[in-house]
C-alpha cells in the first residue's frame, strides 16, 4: 500500500500537535481532497489552511490549478508567519 | 579586637547592607554605560557630520532631496577589506549600506532584548528607531541612518518605500506585511521578507524578478482570532536573529547582482527540527494576483488593518466580551482575600505561563482544557457548593470565555467572575513584586 507524508510548519504544526506524519495515497488526491483529509484527521487544522500554501516536494503548488499528490510525494502545509 | 565587640545580629544585617550595596553598584555601572554610550554616540554625530534625518522630515519633498551615496573611501575600504576582496563581489559591491532608513514607532520593552539585540538594557523607554540608529552608528559610522519614528500606514508609506531601494521586512503583524508588500510592487521594489515566532522562521524575496509578491502566495489574510503573536505564543530569541542574518544576506545579494539568476524561493527554518532549513521553490507572480497582476485591483494603498481585520501593531487587544459591571477589579478581588471569603481561584493559563508565576492556591486548567475539566472542578468546590468562582489569566481576556464555559455548565450556585486586566494588572495595582512576562 502506497503513502504520502506530510510536513506540517509552524501554526499547522500546533494545530495537527505533530511535525509530519504519513497518509495513505489513492488516485485522485487533488488540493481540495486533501485539504478534506487533513481537516477529517485534525479538526483543528480548518481555519489554518484557509490561509495556508502548499508545497509537493519542496515545490509550490497553486491552489487554482490542478495537480494531484503522487504516491511517496512529500506534502507541505505552510501557514504565513507574521510575527518579528 | 573590634569584632569581639560587634552584637552577635550584625553579621547578617552587614551581609545584606552589602548585597544591596553591590545592587546599586551595578545598577551605577550600568547607568554609567549607557550615558557613556550615548556620549559617544553624539561625539560621532558632531565630528563626522554623519546625520539622522527626523521623522519632521518624512515628507516625499525631504525624502526626494536625499542625495545618492557616494562611492567607497579609503576608510570604507579598510573596513570591508575582506569582502571587496572576495571573488563574487568585487568593489563595485562594496559592501556596506549607505544609507540604512529605520522605521518603528514603538520604544524598547525589556521584553525585547532576548532577541531584539540592537537595542540594550540601558535604552528601555527610548524610541525603538532612535535606539537602532545609535547602535549603527556606534557599529559603524560609514552608514548614514534615517530614522523614521512612526507607525507606517498607507497614508505615509509609499513615499518612504519609494526613497529607497530594498525593504525589509522585520515586522510583527499582518496588517503591516500586506501594506509593505503593496506599497513595493505599487513602488517597484524588492521586498526581503522574514518572520519570526516560537521556533519558527520564514524568508523569501517577493516581488523581485517576475517572483511573486506576498499576496500572490497567500491572497487572504488569516483571521486575527487565528494570528500568534510573539507576546502570547513567544519566541526564542535566537530564531529571528537567524532569520534577521539571512534578510541581510539577501538584501546584500540583491544590492550586488549576487545570484540574480536564482529562482524564487521560500526558506523554512525549524529550530527544533533536525532538518533546520528546507528551501520551497516558488513560481513566478500570478497573473490574477489583485496588486501585481496582469489587471491589477489594488492599484494605490489600502486600509490594512480593515482589510486584515487586526491591528498594525503585535500588542494583543483587550476582550470586551463579559460587561465590566459583571466582572471584578482586581482592588475586589484583594478584598475577597483579605476578608477570607471562601472560594475557588481558578487560572486559566497554559501550564508553562502558570509555572512562571500564580497566586497562592490558584487551580490551574488551561482555558482550552476547561470544557473537559468541569467534573475535576465539581468535585473540589463540593457538590451542591454555592462557592463562587474566581478566574484570572494573563491580561483579562481569556478568563471572559471561561466565564462562560463555567456558567453554560452550571458549575456552583455562587457567583463566577473574572478579574478585569488579569495579571498584568494585578502587578500594575496591588503587587508590584508578582512578575511579568
Amino acid at each position: 500500500m502506497s503513502h504520502f507524508k506530510v510536513l506540517y510548519f509552524a501554526s499547522a504544526k500546533d494545530a495537527s500537535g505533530k511535525e509530519s506524519e504519513e497518509f495513505e495515497w489513492f488516485e485522485g488526491i487533488g488540493c481540495e481532497k486533501l485539504t478534506q483529509l487533513l481537516v477529517e484527521r485534525h479538526p483543528d487544522l480548518a481555519p489554518v489552511l484557509k490561509t495556508s500554501m502548499f508545497a509537493v516536494n519542496m515545490e509550490y503548488m497553486d491552489q487554482g490549478l490542478s495537480w494531484t499528490v503522487q504516491p511517496r510525494d512529500e506534502v507541505a502545509v505552510i501557514p504565513p508567519v507574521s510575527g518579528g | 579586637m573590634s569584632n569581639s565587640l560587634s552584637p552577635p545580629n550584625a553579621v547578617p544585617k552587614q551581609s545584606a547592607d552589602i548585597s544591596s550595596l553591590e545592587h546599586r553598584i551595578r545598577q551605577l555601572e550600568l547607568e554609567k554605560d549607557a550615558l557613556e554610550q550615548q556620549v559617544r554616540a553624539l561625539r560621532l554625530e558632531q565630528t563626522q557630520s554623519y546625520r539622522t534625518a527626523s521623522t519632521t522630515e518624512n515628507t516625499p519633498e525631504a525624502l526626494n532631496r536625499l542625495q545618492q551615496v557616494a562611492g567607497l573611501n579609503n576608510a570604507e575600504i579598510a573596513r570591508y577589506g575582506r569582502q571587496l576582496i572576495l571573488p563574487e563581489f568585487g568593489i563595485q559591491g562594496g559592501s556596506g549600506v549607505g544609507r540604512l532608513g529605520i522605521v518603528d514607532h514603538d520604544t524598547v520593552d525589556t521584553s525585547n532584548l532576548h532577541r531584539q539585540i540592537i537595542h540594550n538594557e540601558a535604552r528601555q523607554g527610548m524610541s525603538k528607531a532612535q535606539s537602532a540608529a545609535l547602535s549603527i552608528r556606534m557599529l559603524n559610522p560609514h552608514c548614514e541612518v534615517v530614522v523614521h519614528d512612526l507607525v507606517l500606514d498607507s497614508s505615509n508609506a509609499q513615499p518612504i518605500i519609494d526613497a529607497y531601494d530594498i525593504i525589509i521586512d522585520g515586522t510583527d503583524n499582518v496588517a503591516t506585511r500586506y501594506l509593505l508588500n503593496d506599497a513595493c510592487v505599487l513602488g517597484k521594489k524588492p521586498l526581503v521578507s522574514g518572520s519570526a515566532l516560537r521556533l519558527d522562521g520564514q524568508l523569501t524575496v517577493y516581488n523581485y524578478r517576475g517572483g511573486p509578491c506576498y499576496r500572490c502566495l497567500f491572497p487572504t489574510p488569516p483571521p486575527a482570532e487565528t494570528v500568534t503573536n510573539c507576546s502570547d505564543g513567544g519566541v526564542l530569541g535566537v530564531v529571528p536573529g537567524i532569520v534577521g542574518c539571512l534578510q541581510a544576506l539577501e538584501a546584500i545579494k540583491i544590492a550586488t547582482g549576487m545570484g540574480s539568476q536564482d529562482p524564487p524561493t521560500m526558506t523554512l527554518f525549524s529550530a527544533n527540527s533536525t532538518t533546520l532549513f528546507r528551501t520551497i521553490k516558488l513560481r513566478k507572480r500570478k497573473a490574477e494576483c489583485i496588486v501585481c497582476g496582469d489587471s491589477p485591483t489594488v492599484t494605490k494603498l489600502i486600509d490594512y488593518v480593515r482589510f486584515c481585520g487586526s491591528s498594525a501593531t503585535d500588542k494583543t487587544p483587550d476582550l470586551f466580551m463579559i460587561p465590566f459591571q459583571e466582572r471584578l477589579t482586581c482592588e475586589a478581588y484583594k478584598a475577597i482575600c483579605d476578608s477570607h471569603t471562601p472560594h475557588l481561584l481558578l487560572d486559566v493559563r497554559e501550564k508553562v505561563q502558570y509555572d512562571i508565576c500564580s497566586l497562592p492556591s490558584s487551580m490551574n486548567i488551561p482555558l482550552k482544557h476547561l470544557p473537559g475539566q468541569i467534573k475535576l472542578i465539581q468535585e473540589s468546590l463540593g457538590s451542591g457548593s454555592d462557592k463562587p468562582i474566581y478566574i484570572v489569566c494573563r491580561r483579562g481576556n481569556d478568563s471572559q470565555p471561561a466565564v462562560r464555559i463555567l456558567q453554560e455548565h452550571g458549575v456552583t450556585a455562587g457567583e463566577i467572575k473574572d478579574v478585569v486586566g488579569g495579571l498584568e494588572k494585578w502587578t500594575d495595582r496591588i503587587d508590584p513584586d508578582f512578575p511579568k512576562y
